[in-house]
């Protein structure tokens, strides 16, 4: 899988970072992989809810949101950035 | 009586007369607060003959329960009037120190009439309320006008001022509200009713102290949940209202070139990261607030240079940024600070100006009619020079300030095509097409195109509230449960403006509906349960629809623009889709009991105890 960092999170981890994935993996383990590679996201490692996770990020895959309990593929390509906005 | 004064302040400009009046109990608790209460004065006092620019109409502003308590994120009062862009209801909502200041005055809420015979300001204080002479400084800017009404009255004072697009009616006129920092209620032209009375500001400062049922156990309940607050809104305070730009252009919600286009590079130049890492030198929050979401910035090299001041807004830059194509912070920054200086709606500017690109593009508008100024996509210099001439009224700037729908008709052609709006009401930056929850609130929102009606975006993409019966996000492009997902939070959002509480107290679910009904009850004495609290929302959103019904709006306007419903985006991981209006508003209609055509049913309105109206 490929994971594109943006905004505050490029400073953590860089512009980009080629992970392979034998098996599908979820959502939660993503971050738990990118935590042990990157310290700096343990934090957001450590929220145990999607709602708890859309206060500090959103992961992005084709557009849309993923969930913590979400499988990820080899295959994937997504999208780490700050989450909601607006006024 | 507590949570309130039970007063409201009745202002006549014509005779320079003030009356207070008892608010009756009975209407507190139907209607609770700020935009309850003041929807009930406007469906009583105005008439489908009202001018929304003449002495008739009723411009007000009212506080909640929650004013002037230590419930987070509460220091907003809510103004109304008949709305002068929209002819129909018309309403801003808005935060700082102002609705605390004239809280702690001693009223509630203040309904203002008439027209006075030269420009005055109102100075309410503890003492009550005088009228002062404006003409000294009607002309000036809103900030220069706050200075100097501060010098005046009280240095601790906030200064609710319209700058010289209200005195002229610009259409898109804002009211700027300058205390510690500047927040404005910008929506629907208020600020052109103002200026239409020749009231150049309202100055509020008190130090009453509030009644509250039980004030220790609301104090102990707010501190412990402090901490959770801070943590959940701990990202979207760094890097404010704008942070997540990046997200939401690759998602597809960010406004592109006047709604045209899906994917755009030069949204990262201008997102909350951008202005975090050059120009912020620091956060400014409303009175109390924990969230302080405000941006305070300093440009000290450049063209616009120097600028120091409140830094722009995610829709002020998805409005003055994205739809023109301008990837400048500095120039976005200046046009931000021009139209809170002027007294400008920074949504409908943005809109107003994208549009008049697309009209130069067209070949519509030339370079004659814009004195020279080269209107083309992403020309910073021609943005800021745009705001100058709607603030000033001055050429091609005083068509802009009648609002797009009114410029569009004007220029004739095919302009109405492409002029984005909703019942007259330019839209926030959030595409339809990406959300659709929020084409419905767009299509059924009282005011037009307004998004906080619902604020649904954050609970398609990942919120919950399982008290309303929202177990989880629903997925933006499902039909089926849309309508009652979308009903549900703008009943929710209707309690929200009435109590008052900010919409950013639901980041990372800081706040729920729990909490706030709780915290309503320890304020007022009260016991309202969960379901009297939805049932209110939904009575305060009925009667709002009710007023514009019998201003003879219905399913013909809940209609959104054609770009929206006819324009695919292209775009990597833009899903093309597009927002189904006719199924969507019928399922809302059935939902809410409403007839086919939009009006809401009796049998509804007996339910909502309505149906004297």
């Amino acid at each position: 899988m490929i994971i594109t960092f943006f905004g505050p999170f490029e400073k953590l981890a860089g512009k980009e970072v080629r992970i392979e994935l034998k098996e599908p993996i979820s959502t939660q383990e993503m971050l738990q992989m990118l935590a042990s590679l990157y310290p700096g996201f343990a934090h957001y490692s450590a929220q145990k809810s999607d709602v708890e996770l859309s206060a500090h990020l959103m992961l992005i895959r084709n557009g849309a949101p993923l969930k913590l309990a979400d499988r990820i593929e080899d295959t994937d390509c997504i999208g780490i950035f700050l989450p909601v906005t607006g006024g | 009586m507590f949570g309130y004064h039970g007063k409201l302040l009745r202002v006549d400009l014509t005779q320079q007369r003030v009356e207070v009046e008892d608010l009756d109990p009975k209407l507190l608790k139907k209607y609770v607060g700020g935009v309850g209460i003041g929807t009930e004065i406007l469906y009583e006092e105005t008439t489908p003959a009202t001018d929304p620019l003449g002495p008739e109409n009723v411009l007000m502003a009212f506080t909640g329960p929650y004013t002037g308590t230590a419930v987070p994120s509460s220091s907003r009062h809510h103004m109304m009037a008949r709305s002068p862009l929209t002819g129909l209801l018309g309403e801003s909502n808005v935060g700082g120190s102002w609705a605390v200041h004239f809280k702690k005055a001693g009223f509630d809420g203040i309904a203002i009439t008439g027209k006075s015979d030269y420009p005055v300001y109102l100075w309410i204080h503890d003492g009550g309320v005088e009228f002062r002479d404006a003409r000294p400084i009607w002309g000036k800017d809103s900030r220069e006008s706050a200075a100097i009404l501060k010098s005046e009255t009280s240095g601790k004072a906030t200064v609710a001022a319209i700058g010289p697009a209200g005195e002229r009616l610009a259409r898109v006129a804002s009211i700027p509200h300058i205390g510690r920092i500047v927040r404005a209620a910008a929506r629907t032209g208020l600020g052109a009713v103002m200026g239409s009375k020749n009231l150049k500001a309202m100055v509020a400062y008190g130090t009453k102290e509030l009644p509250l049922a039980k004030p220790d156990v609301l104090q102990e309940d707010v501190k412990a949940i402090l901490p959770h607050v801070r943590k959940a809104t701990e990202t979207f305070g760094k890097y404010g209202t704008s942070g997540g730009i990046d997200n939401y252009e690759k998602i597809g919600n960010f406004p592109i070139k006047n709604w045209r286009e899906g994917r755009w590079a030069g949204a990262s130049k201008i997102s909350g990261v951008a202005m975090h890492d050059t120009i912020l030198t620091g956060r400014r929050g409303c009175l109390r607030c924990p969230i302080s979401c405000g941006r305070h910035i300093k440009i000290s090299e450049g063209p616009y240079a120097p600028l120091e001041c409140e830094g722009p807004e995610y829709e002020t830059i998805g409005t003055l940024g994205g739809e023109c194509m301008v990837d400048d912070l500095a120039a976005i920054s200046k046009a931000n600070e021009l139209c809170n200086r002027y007294g400008l709606d920074t949504i409908s500017t943005g809109t107003i100006i994208a549009f008049a690109m697309e009209a130069y593009e067209k070949g519509i508008l030339t370079l004659q009619d814009t004195d020279g100024v080269n209107l083309i996509w992403g020309n910073g210099e021609a943005l800021v020079e745009m705001v100058h001439k709607m603030g000033k009224r001055e050429g091609i700037g005083k068509l802009m300030g009648e609002g797009v729908k009114r410029m569009a008709e004007a220029l004739g052609k095919n302009a109405v095509e492409f002029a984005i709006h909703v019942k007259g009401l330019e839209p926030s930056a959030h595409d339809p097409r990406r959300f659709f929850s929020q084409a419905l609130s767009y299509g059924t929102a009282a005011r037009g195109a307004c998004h906080n009606a619902s604020w649904s975006h954050p609970y398609e993409l990942s919120l919950n509230m399982p008290e309303i019966g929202i177990q989880e996000a629903h997925d933006s492009y499902k039909i089926e449960g849309m309508a009652d997902f979308t009903a549900k939070l703008q009943d929710l959002m209707s309690m929200m403006d009435t109590l008052i509480i900010c919409r950013f107290a639901q980041v990372g679910k800081a706040v729920n509906v729990t909490n706030m009904a709780h915290w309503l009850n320890l304020i007022t004495g009260w016991n309202m349960d969960i379901p009297e609290f939805m049932k209110t929302g939904e009575r305060i959103f009925n009667l709002k629809r009710l007023y514009n019904t019998r201003l003879g709006a219905s399913r013909k306007d809940d209609f959104l623009p054609p770009r929206f419903l006819t324009l695919k985006r292209t775009g990597e991981g833009l899903t093309n889709q597009l927002p189904p209006m006719g199924q969507l508003l019928s399922d809302y209609y059935a939902y809410r009991k409403w007839t086919e055509d939009g009006i809401p049913s009796q049998g509804k309105l007996e339910e909502l105890g309505l149906d004297e109206l």
